[in-house]
């Protein structure tokens, strides 16, 4: 069966449904996906020699059903992934079984619009075209980079490359199509001759082949080979001033985010209303705005997740929150009107240089071992995978290991934004949602943040 | 107790023919340059969770694997459209291309599955065993005849097939703790999962599939100021997992949320530590755990195979740590975690393989390629570590249940020997650096330990968080003092040591079900932060 075949047929049985009143609404999400995937080695330590090619072609049809509730006021809510090898009517009625036992209080889909918003670009053509010529191209950019490297030694990479289309549709007329392209380039490298007890792992994401920009990329891995050596574990202190970079930064923000959505106060999670301030004090000051309209940001869309049209909008202004996330069904439980604000998260630019840093005495955290963020608490904590400790006379000491822990809401007082920007493009994973960030390339926290390591004098 | 196995229903026993006629299309006449096999992959999972929303939903994912490996490549083509028309296409189009492949490469190795009857029967566990020989009428089965794994559950349990039982379920466990929280609490939730994961596997040697069952019953509570204390409950079984949740359980969740409200904070430094076998097991994956996965050894990016190859002894001699598939029996517990089965993604069966063993380091945890290319220390045994997180993924070496051995002591015994210092029981992430042997083992919170006893007084991070301990690998195996036994009680040991439900990313993607446990036990000193 024809993906639009069993899409018709879905269709009208969930319309017939709805005539007959065993169903109130619908909501249904098709997939479909190619994926090109390939693992490299490099058995010389220069060259790429893949060992995994895959090719991978999927569909997913996700249907959302409301049914009619005895009781005012509520509705019946149940999920499920539609199999198009199982009968229609079977998964049908099973869907209308489950959301009878899962009540909720009633809302109503978003429909149409009026006025179709603006479509905004988020696909390579060349990704949707010619995925096998665009894993040469990138293939071949690597191959050129490392070329040009110095003293490094390749271990292993990845390249993923994706193409997304994804339909929604609903009972009330709502109807949009997406496309998404989505490169993934992994590397792992380490000084050349030598025997290592570090290397550099990093990757690289983004929607174009000319965003993902090979070239930088394995400069900035070799860059960073450059000065792996000799380290020692951070200082103890329960006061400390370390350096992040645009990835940390935006995975912070993206964590606020969360309590700037009014879900969070309808689930009596802690959250943030307007009025609120987070940070301040005298360093640069926090405005945090959503962009969906950014061309080629994984999350950038016409319509936000629940169907209303996106639209932009300041959520934080000088360190005060200024507006919230009203999506369409939380905003109708609250009483609260939507507002569609949604997208790539945007933070202005802050005073930080290189130059400003020079007599601080800091820890530049290179690479968190793995950042976990408390959303709910706004804490997080981490093994430093490589950090380097800048003393106030300017020596430099390469540090690995300890633990770095902060509080966001101490860290956003006092900090430093850098005055240079960068973009964060990180597609959807099963361990994540997208993060689409543009702001700071680096922040400088000095307020809220522990280190445990070594004690000067202590074994 | 009565169970019975899971078994595989007819739909998916109708796919064997298929795949069969797959793995004819991808080697058929070319078996002396390539190997190949096709695999099914089936999702059939319910989940019911209730907060301040309900949600129900029904997740069924089926996709289909054909693979070929050619020389040291593998090359893949995966779909859920099961045409056979075009699947024949694709499998054709798959050969031709590792054929150009091997015609451009100079004596390329060939690889030749082994047969049931090259299988080290005895070593494998007794479900295995036993699941084997009955396929085979109590001998070998034959190459063309189906053998069928499936996880014990106890059918006696309606909760187990019934998604209204379990909504049910999950409401009544909702509401138990919002009772018993009261106005302590600002928010409770209840999610239950069932999931059957089936898989069919066909190459020139055998036909086999295996059916996992598992439930999984995850209770939350949050405080006013977000603090989250959780529990899981739940394993290889049916709704027998869930039985051992009462109401001591509800009281004990809710009174560690408000002692966790008002808990302290510790000071960053280093700290003597007894860890539960929740915070061990996760300290187990990510010491030699990921260190010893065989690509990981392979493409130079561990340091295990240098260590073990100059004969450095990495821990102690109570330092040692096993990675099994084959768990049925964790103690007095009937049944395995989420990190069990009974044959690996690319068909291998599950057997028992020491990754440390008092210190000293062994071959890594193959898939079939990392066995076969070895890494500075040569190829070494194929292990049953073959795993992806599902059919559109690359596959991986990836560690099962990683488990550390039991000891001789009772907990009290460990507070004892402990002194000073704090018991870290319920984990929070973990990180490994295989190349620099760095470690990080998160917990949600420490209980102090003071004369030698439990003191019940909770401590969080330095900034309010989760603690973190971390340490270099080798300075934390050395620094083990005493272990428990299985039970930690002084019942004697039975079975596997206890090992929780727990999942895995290599690095930072790749997201497997893996479990990981062992004894508690007592360290030296951990840096905690």
């Amino acid at each position: 069966m024809t993906e639009q075949t069993f899409l018709n047929q879905i269709t009208r049985q969930l319309e017939a449904s709805v005539e007959a009143g065993s169903l109130q609404a619908w909501s249904l999400t098709t997939t479909v996906s190619r994926s090109l995937q390939r693992l490299y080695a490099s058995p010389d330590g220069e060259s790429l020699s893949c060992h995994q090619s895959r090719r991978v072609d999927s569909e997913s049809f996700k249907l959302s059903v409301y049914t009619p509730s005895k009781e005012e006021g509520m509705v019946g809510t149940a999920m499920l992934d539609l199999a198009p090898y199982h009968p229609i009517d079977q998964q049908l009625k099973e869907a209308i079984t489950l959301a009878g036992g899962s009540q909720n209080k009633a809302w109503k889909l978003a429909k149409a619009p009026i006025v179709e918003p603006p479509s905004v670009e988020t696909c390579d053509p060349a990704v949707r075209d010619n995925p096998e010529g665009v894993a040469l191209q990138i293939e071949d950019q690597f191959r050129t980079a490392f070329a040009t490297t110095a003293g490094c030694r390749i271990n292993s990479a990845e390249l993923f490359v994706n193409y997304i289309t994804t339909s929604v549709i609903n009972s009330e007329g709502l109807s949009y199509e997406t496309e998404l392209s989505e490169l993934y380039l992994e590397t792992a490298m380490e000084k050349a001759g030598q025997d290592n007890d570090k290397e550099v792992h990093e990757h690289a994401t983004s929607v174009t082949v000319d965003d993902l920009n090979v070239a930088g990329f394995i400069a900035d891995c070799a860059l960073q080979v450059s000065v792996l050596g000799e380290s020692e574990e951070p200082e103890t202190t329960d006061n400390a001033s370390i350096l992040i970079d645009k990835e940390a930064l935006s995975q912070m923000l993206d964590a606020v985010l969360e309590q700037l959505n009014c879900v969070n106060e309808y689930l009596k999670l802690p959250f943030m209303n307007t009025g609120d301030r987070l940070g301040g004090g005298y360093g640069d000051t926090l405005s945090l705005q959503l962009d969906p309209t950014i061309t080629c940001m994984v999350l950038s869309s016409a319509y936000a997740a629940d169907g209303l049209p996106a639209k932009g909008g300041m959520l934080i202004e000088n360190n005060e929150v200024t507006n919230r996330i009203i999506g369409n069904r939380f905003g109708q439980y609250l009483g609260l009107e939507a507002n569609g604000i949604s997208g790539n998260l945007i933070v202005e630019p802050g005073t930080l240089s290189r130059d400003s840093l020079e007599g601080m005495n800091y820890v530049e955290v290179i690479k968190f071992s793995s950042l976990l963020i408390d959303s709910r608490k706004l804490t997080w904590s981490s093994e430093i995978k490589l950090g380097r400790h800048m003393a106030a006379d300017g020596t430099v000491t390469l540090v690995k290991g300890g633990v770095v822990s902060g509080n966001l809401k101490e860290n956003f007082i006092d900090c430093k934004f850098s005055s240079t920007l960068g973009n964060v493009n990180v597609p959807k994973s099963s361990y994540a949602p997208p993060l689409g960030y543009r702001g700071p390339d680096a922040m400088l926290i000095t307020r809220g943040v522990s280190i445990a390591g070594q004690t000067k004098g202590e074994n | 107790m009565s169970t019975t196995p899971y078994p595989l229903n007819e739909e998916l026993t109708a796919f064997y023919p298929l795949l069969s006629k797959l793995v004819s299309a991808l080697e058929s006449g070319a078996e002396d340059r390539l190997y190949a096999f096709a695999s099914l992959e089936d999702l059939d999972q319910f989940q019911s969770h209730v907060s301040q929303t309900e949600a129900s939903g029904l997740n069924s994912d089926r996709g289909l694997v054909l693979r070929i490996l050619a020389g040291h490549r593998n090359f893949e083509y995966a779909t859920n459209n099961f045409d056979e028309a075009s699947l024949i296409k694709e499998a054709a189009a798959l050969k031709s291309e590792a054929l150009a492949f091997l015609d451009s490469q100079a004596n390329p190795p060939v690889y030749t599955p082994i047969n049931w009857a090259d299988e080290p029967l005895e070593t494998f566990a007794e479900p295995i065993r036993e699941q084997i020989l009955a396929a085979g009428s109590g001998g070998l089965p034959k190459p063309d005849s189906p053998v069928h794994f499936g996880t014990a559950y106890d059918p006696s349990f309606t909760e187990s097939t019934s998604k209204s039982e379990t909504m049910q379920r999950a409401r009544i466990l909702k509401e138990a703790l919002e009772k018993e929280g009261g106005e302590q609490l600002a928010s409770t939730g209840c999610m239950l999962r069932r999931k059957a994961k089936s898989r069919l596997f066909v190459d020139r040697t055998r036909m086999m599939s295996q059916t996992l069952f598992s439930s999984l019953y995850y209770l939350y509570v949050v405080t006013p100021s977000g603090k989250t204390v959780r529990d899981i409950v739940g394993g290889m079984a049916g709704a027998e997992a869930g039985a051992s949740i009462d109401e001591a359980l509800i009281k004990r969740l809710v009174e560690t949320a408000v002692k966790v409200e008002n808990a302290e904070r510790i000071q960053p430094g280093r700290y003597r530590i007894i860890t539960g076998p929740d915070v061990t097991g996760v300290i187990a994956h990510e010491a030699f755990g990921h260190t010893q996965e065989g690509d990981t050894c392979r493409l130079g990016r561990s340091c295990a195979p240098g260590l073990r190859k100059k004969g450095v002894l990495v821990g102690n001699k109570q330092a040692s740590i096993i990675n099994n598939a084959g768990v049925f029996q964790m103690g007095k517990t009937q049944w395995g975690v989420n990190g069990t089965h009974f044959f690996d993604d690319e068909g291998f069966i599950a057997r028992p393989q020491v990754i440390l063993d008092e210190g000293i380091l062994s071959s890594p945890m193959n898939d079939l390629i990392s066995s076969l290319v070895g890494d500075i220390n040569g190829p070494s045994a194929r292990q049953s570590n073959g795993k992806r997180e599902s059919w559109k993924r690359p596959l991986m070496p990836r560690q099962t249940n990683t488990y550390f051995t039991a000891g001789d002591k009772t907990l009290d015994e460990l507070a004892e020997l402990c002194g000073e210092g704090y018991i870290a029981e319920h984990a929070h992430g973990g990180m490994e650096d295989p190349k620099g042997m760095g470690l990080t083992a998160g917990t949600e919170y420490l209980e102090e330990v003071k004369d030698g006893k439990r003191t019940g007084t909770l401590f969080l991070g330095p900034q309010g968080g989760h603690v973190e301990l971390s340490d270099p690998v080798p300075r934390l195996l050395n620094s083990i003092i005493a272990k428990s036994t299985i039970e930690a009680d002084g019942t004697p040991d039975q079975g596997e040591p206890h090992n929780k439900w727990g999942g895995c990313g290599k690095y930072h993607k790749e997201g497997v079900e893996a479990g990981c446990g062992g004894p508690w036990i007592l360290w030296e000193g951990i840096t905690c932060g």
